[in-house]
């Protein structure tokens, strides 16, 4: 082909803009090239894939700050496990006791267990994996505060591991089986860092490989202890976009998809080759307001709040059902959650309830909650108004949420902060959320709460030993919050999960994590 | 020539200095306070208080950026607080997907965008020219996010013939290339037929066809070869734009990549990541920019810098 181009002689340039352009073009056809065609897509009997929001941002236990444990729990074990009624069993513990000074745990462990780099398991990995939580700064863990407990831990022998705690500690056990006290190798955990993205537990799958931003790969671990896995890999998968998450169990490019929008939950149902079920979760959407200060201070107006709710009708209508109405000042599915009489519809009693209290027509305040909840809180925003409850909306991302949480409750009469609590057990959850202390202190989320009565019920339900008065004890504080409107208890949240046909045996928690140690697929 | 470059290097410099000074108050003033909300729900006050002193939160704001600065002079992003990675080895994992996904998009617009706008150019006001004005309408109106998902539930879910997601094989790069490259070929199509336009009633096009040249040859050298100046730095100018659309595809399409990095960073509240992305973006985006400054004077010598 002949270049002359009308009369310019400016040939060393056009030769560089040909050059510049033949180069553009090389490079571009180069990128095309894929640097590996591994092709290994989900599929096949053998492999599991989950698919969730976000990636964890470590793969070891006491560090991690959001619901992404799949595969924490896939490859760990703790001592003891939850089940999804909230009660506990025995996992790398096989039994415990308390001795009589209430102080001493003694907890005898399960002989024959390694780790995946085969180190054994024994009562010195048991100190190892509690001791570094709060013992080793370079361990981020995000829960240092909940093992403030700990006094001393001693191995008497290989197999039998003493525990002392500073206070009589009940929930020793509940503790134990927090996803924070997952037993770690011992051998493989001595550099934090490098330990974050290289697991090593004793769990039914171990680590094969960490795509960032793309899958974490585990394989079945020939040397487990327990039932073997039935399948050879499982594939963890972070979607951060809703409406992929389902497309990909549709095309079956996932076997189990967590959150499922809820505007996909209808055509997700239609689909023959996917079960979508609605999973309770610990998590409930309670709102903040300061008992302390301002309308909120009176019970009458507390009541109102609560009855000018149409629960139901927000369960199906807003929330596509993928919720629970609350039965009680905390979620169902805590060991020593009650079932109290939900709260009633009822506009009419609230607004001669807010009459009652000073406000005939109503007052005015301001509702902060997030973009993610936009259409739930706007439907609270809306029932509030109509009964004379007049919340300006105003959206607000978690960091500058919790500033408003934390903040002191005489500086915000009559607002209202979206909040959700959650918690694997009683003593910590409520204690966080009900306890005097805890509600005023200034790093928390502070309603000012403070009601002797219901502190009292906490303390004794925290302290004794004795399943049955616990069990009493917390019943009474939950009805004296219940009958106290303490809190504005919106809805309960529940999990959208769905699954390809022929998948079968997992469980899910509602701490919202799946265990897969048990799945088959067909 | 190269006096214009080196004065356009150290142009950078103050460009660079304001673009740090922006990424440190984007953080810096955003509304809360970043150790708490690192920390989470069920952090103490110790909890908190540790976290701000080891991120240096709790020094006074001209020393933070000072020790900021004084970090990426030396080349060091920081260490992500939530994933204890270095933020340059999370951004090195990352960069090759996206510009994997950058060139498939730039390379797929121009392939469509160009000769879309060659044909509407020659076939100025009929049919064509119309058709090609619709495509681009759509492809520049489209969001991105709703351009991806449609995609996705056309060619995964319904007719099955390409994954939706992963980024391991070729065939994983076609939909997010093609939602990428939509909305750039819409921009290269009116930039073609424009410019196309105008070199078309050239005098020295007239001569050209006077003399007796076959019309391709014509529209094929003579005419679009001068049309393709503007077209070429437009081009550049577009990797801009799709640095931002990188942003949405990959969420969409769950692919690793820088943009996945900073959103999925900001939903994890990791301020230093956050920093660290955008920072390094911005700045090859200014790199870029010279790029195309410098290939512009040697596409088009009638161009000089002062």
């Amino acid at each position: 082909m002949t270049r002359r181009i009308g009369t310019r002689t400016a040939s060393r340039k056009s030769l560089s803009r040909r050059t510049f352009l033949q180069i553009a073009a090389g490079a571009g056809a180069g990128l095309l090239l894929p640097a590996s065609s591994l092709g290994a897509v989900a599929g096949g009997g053998s492999t599991l894939t989950i698919v969730d929001n976000l990636e964890p941002n470590a793969l070891d236990p006491p560090v991690g700050t959001d619901q992404f444990g799949h595969p924490i729990y896939a490859m760990y074990e703790g001592l003891v496990q939850f089940t999804p009624k909230g009660d506990i069993i025995p996992k790398l513990a096989t039994s415990w006791a308390v001795g009589s000074d209430k102080l001493t745990w003694t907890l005898n462990l399960r002989p024959n267990v390694k780790f995946h780099d085969g180190t054994p398991f024994d009562s010195r990995a048991v100190k190892f994996s509690l001791e570094r939580i709060t013992g080793d700064p370079k361990v981020r863990a995000t829960r240092k505060a909940s093992y403030a407990f700990l006094d001393k831990i001693e191995t008497p022998d290989s197999l039998t591991v003493t525990i002392k705690s500073k206070q009589p500690y009940p929930d020793l056990p509940y503790m134990m089986a927090d996803r924070s006290s997952m037993m770690v190798s011992p051998t493989a955990a001595k550099d934090p860092i490098a330990f974050a993205r290289n697991p090593v537990g004793t769990g039914p799958f171990k680590f094969v490989e960490w795509r960032s931003k793309e899958r974490i790969v585990m394989e079945a671990f020939a040397d487990y202890w327990g039932d073997k896995p039935k399948i050879k890999q499982f594939v963890f998968r972070p979607v951060t976009e809703g409406a992929t998450r389902s497309a990909l169990l549709r095309t079956g490019e996932a076997d189990i998809v967590l959150n499922i929008p809820v505007q996909d939950i209808a055509a997700l149902r239609a689909d023959p080759n996917v079960v979508l079920d609605i999973m309770p979760t610990l998590t409930m959407s309670i709102p903040q307001w300061s008992v302390k200060a301002g309308p909120f201070k009176d019970v009458r107006v507390r009541k109102a709040a609560n009855l000018a709710i149409n629960r139901p009708e927000l369960l199906q209508k807003v929330l596509g059902g993928a919720g629970t109405i609350p039965r009680a000042p905390i979620s169902q599915g805590i060991w020593g959650a009650v079932e109290l009489n939900p709260m009633p519809y009822d506009p009419a009693e609230a607004k001669k309830l807010l009459a009652e209290a000073g406000y005939p027509n109503g007052f005015k305040g301001t509702y902060y909650y997030p973009k993610r909840d936009e259409t739930l809180q706007q439907a609270a925003i809306g029932y509030l108004r109509a009964v004379g409850i007049d919340m300006q909306a105003k959206v607000v991302e978690l960091p500058e949420r919790l500033v408003l949480l934390a903040q002191d409750p005489e500086k915000y009469p009559g607002d209202i902060v979206e909040v959700t609590r959650t918690g694997q057990f009683i003593s910590y959850l409520m204690e966080r959320i009900y306890l005097c202390r805890e509600a005023n202190a200034p790093a928390a989320q502070r309603s000012g709460y403070c009601n002797p009565a219901v502190d009292a019920a906490l303390k004794k339900g925290g302290t004794s030993f004795e399943q049955e008065a616990r069990l009493k004890a917390y019943a009474e504080a939950q009805k004296l919050l219940w009958e106290d409107y303490a809190l504005f208890w919106l809805i309960g949240l529940s999990m959208p999960l769905g699954y390809r046909k022929g998948v079968s045996g997992f469980v899910f928690l509602p701490s919202r994590e799946v265990l897969v140690g048990g799945v088959t697929k067909s | 020539m190269a006096h214009a470059i080196v004065r356009r290097l150290i142009w950078l410099v103050p460009i660079v200095l304001g673009l740090s000074l922006l990424t440190f108050s984007l953080v810096a003033f955003l509304p809360g306070d970043a150790a708490q909300a690192l920390a989470g729900t069920g952090a103490s006050e110790q909890d908190i208080q540790a976290l701000r002193t080891s991120l240096g939160l709790d020094q006074p704001l001209p020393v933070q950026y000072l020790r900021y600065l004084s970090r990426l002079v030396q080349g060091d992003l920081g260490r992500s607080p939530v994933t204890a990675r270095p933020v340059a080895i999370e951004i090195i994992d990352n960069l090759p997907p996206t510009l994997e996904l950058a060139a498939f998009a730039m390379a797929f617009s121009i392939l469509v965008g160009v000769p879309l706008g060659v044909v509407s150019a020659l076939k100025q006001n009929t049919l064509w020219d119309t058709g090609a004005a619709i495509v681009s309408v759509i492809g520049v109106s489209m969001p991105t996010f709703w351009m991806g998902i449609l995609l996705i539930l056309v060619f995964s879910v319904q007719l099955g013939w390409l994954p939706a997601t992963g980024s391991q094989t070729p065939r994983q790069l076609i939909l997010p290339g093609i939602t990428l490259g939509l909305a750039s070929i819409a921009f290269l199509e009116r930039m073609t037929r424009s410019s196309m336009l105008e070199v078309l009633n050239q005098d020295y096009i007239r001569t050209a066809r006077a003399k007796g040249l076959q019309e391709h040859v014509v529209i094929g050298l003579h005419a679009l070869k001068n049309a393709m100046i503007p077209t070429v730095t437009a081009i550049g100018l577009q990797f801009g734009r799709l640095a931002g659309g990188t942003v949405v595809t990959e969420t969409v399409f769950a692919r690793p990549g820088l943009g996945r990095l900073l959103i999925d960073s900001i939903s994890l509240r990791d301020v230093v990541m956050v920093q660290g992305t955008i920072m390094f973006l911005a700045s090859g985006l200014v790199l870029l920019n010279l790029l195309v400054d410098i290939v512009y004077v040697y596409l088009d010598p009638r161009i000089k810098y002062q």
